[in-house]
């Protein structure tokens, strides 16, 4: 046998191993929790918005299953003093390929997709100064409105040191799908953006770190 | 040193796409009404007003005539309701539709998104809705319908002429002007011939006979049978000059015979 461990012992500096011919190991190697930057210093500097993103992800040898959990809050305040504010969760969910599947550190460059779901309430205030009709003060509320949409995403993650990651998502959302609402359309949507655009465009600076689960099987080198 | 040289280019990226909101065009809250005769084309209605009794004092349009118009609803309620003076009469048309509000951005506040328009009540012959969502920039969206007038033909005369009087198949019609350019004239339904008897005075009669096609017709409900008359030729006549320029009846009228006593 080939991969006899005494032949092996002996035989090492002559074999040649080829990295495709070795067989997949779909166990996972690690747990990476991380979190959106972007959200973070947005909140910061930006008085009308307040949000963070969690992230995690686990590996099956380059496939990877991503769960995201979001807070999006909005408050803003128009020109004519009418007051909009808006806070909600969102979850997303789905799969990421890797395409550096020779890189022994398990850097990603990947594609992906997800599906995503959010709940949110809104509130609108203000007050409208017709020429023709008149004024009126209106007073408007959305209470737990539904909404989902698709995403394709490509990012990469990078490994800096030791259980340290960093990484972006470009993400591009889609199908976007609100429950019925009465007297207001929605105007946002947290994880999503605007709720009258069909798509959007989204993006994530994240860091994370990553437990290990096991040790990976270490691709040899060629001599 | 190459992975942070990445990530801080990145993050310039990233924060340089950050979501900013557009300022959209505004509410859709006005409508496209289209006065038009059933069976024909265009309409050109005298207007008096337009006035709504739920909206401030004022008059949408007032003194003119309108073809094809625009008019804007009411944001605060959803129905909205319009009277029509005409000055000779009054008409009545009750509007309902949906109404929601959208939040846009702190530059543009808020705007109105109007769906699901309706006719609730009229008077007028005639209401259609042909576009249920108002647009912006308004298109046509109500059709207003007003029964044709299809026994009525135009004749001109050449120059200004004095008409005493003149009779229809020897039956006499009220003149409000005796010096005369251009005359609506009644055709009769019954015959495929009209006699035309003008009396210029100082014992000068003549006599104009007009032949055609009439097509009864049936224009729904509102309108019931009108008969179309068509093929309009000139019979026979002792006028100096008759001839035919427009060979069928329509309303908005036309001038069908041109004349010269």
């Amino acid at each position: 046998m080939l991969l006899s461990i005494p032949g092996l012992a002996q035989k090492a500096d002559s074999v040649k191993v080829k990295a495709d011919t070795v067989k997949k190991d779909y166990r996972p190697t690690g747990i990476r929790f991380g979190t959106d930057l972007i959200d973070i210093v947005k909140s910061s500097y930006d008085k009308t918005f307040d949000g963070w993103e969690l992230n995690a992800d686990i590996d099956f040898d380059r496939y990877y299953l991503v769960v995201d959990y979001g807070y999006w809050a909005r408050n803003f305040v128009d020109e004519s003093g009418g007051q909009y504010d808006n806070k909600g969760t969102y979850l997303r969910f789905g799969a990421d390929v890797n395409f550096l599947t020779k890189d022994p550190e398990k850097n990603m460059f990947f594609f992906g997709a997800r599906y995503a779901r959010s709940v949110f309430t809104e509130n609108l205030s203000f007050r409208l100064e017709d020429p023709i009709w008149g004024t009126v003060d209106t007073n408007l509320t959305n209470s737990n409105v539904r909404a989902g949409w698709m995403e394709l995403t490509t990012g990469l993650r990078v490994k800096i040191w030791k259980v340290i990651w960093m990484g972006y998502t470009a993400r591009l959302k889609f199908g976007l799908s609100l429950g019925d609402t009465d007297y207001m359309t929605p105007s946002d949507v947290p994880g999503y953006g605007r709720a009258d655009k069909e798509s959007y465009w989204g993006f994530n600076y994240q860091i994370f770190v990553r437990f290990p689960v096991r040790k990976a099987a270490s691709i040899p080198l060629k001599k | 040193m190459k992975k942070p040289a990445w990530f801080v280019f990145f993050s310039f990226l990233a924060i340089s796409c950050l979501n900013e909101p557009d300022c959209y065009l505004l509410n859709n809250n006005v409508i496209g009404l289209y006065f038009r005769v059933l069976g024909f084309g265009s309409d050109v209605m005298p207007i008096e007003n337009i006035q709504s009794p739920a909206a401030l004092p004022g008059y949408f349009y007032s003194d003119t005539t309108l073809t094809e118009f625009g008019i804007e609803l009411n944001p605060i309620d959803e129905e909205a309701a319009f009277i029509f003076d005409h000055g000779d009469s009054v008409h009545n048309l009750s509007l309902t539709y949906d109404r929601k509000v959208q939040f846009v951005s702190e530059e543009c506040g808020e705007r109105y998104i109007f769906t699901d328009l309706k006719v609730n009540e009229y008077d007028f012959d005639s209401v259609q809705v042909v576009n249920p969502t108002p647009t912006r920039p308004a298109s046509v969206n109500i059709n207003i319908f007003r029964c044709p007038t299809t026994n009525q033909m135009g004749l001109t005369f050449s120059t200004a002429t004095h008409v005493d009087g003149i009779k229809v198949d020897a039956k006499p019609i009220v003149l409000k002007d005796h010096e005369i350019t251009s005359v609506y004239l009644p055709v009769n339904p019954d015959t495929t011939v009209t006699t035309y008897t003008f009396d210029f005075g100082g014992n000068v009669t003549k006599m104009l006979r007009v032949k055609y096609t009439a097509t009864p017709k049936r224009l729904g409900l509102a309108c019931g049978i009108r008969t179309f008359f068509t093929a309009l030729a000139i019979d026979s006549t002792n006028l100096t000059a008759a001839t035919v320029s427009a060979t069928a009846v329509v309303d908005p009228f036309v001038k069908n015979i041109d004349a010269t006593k």
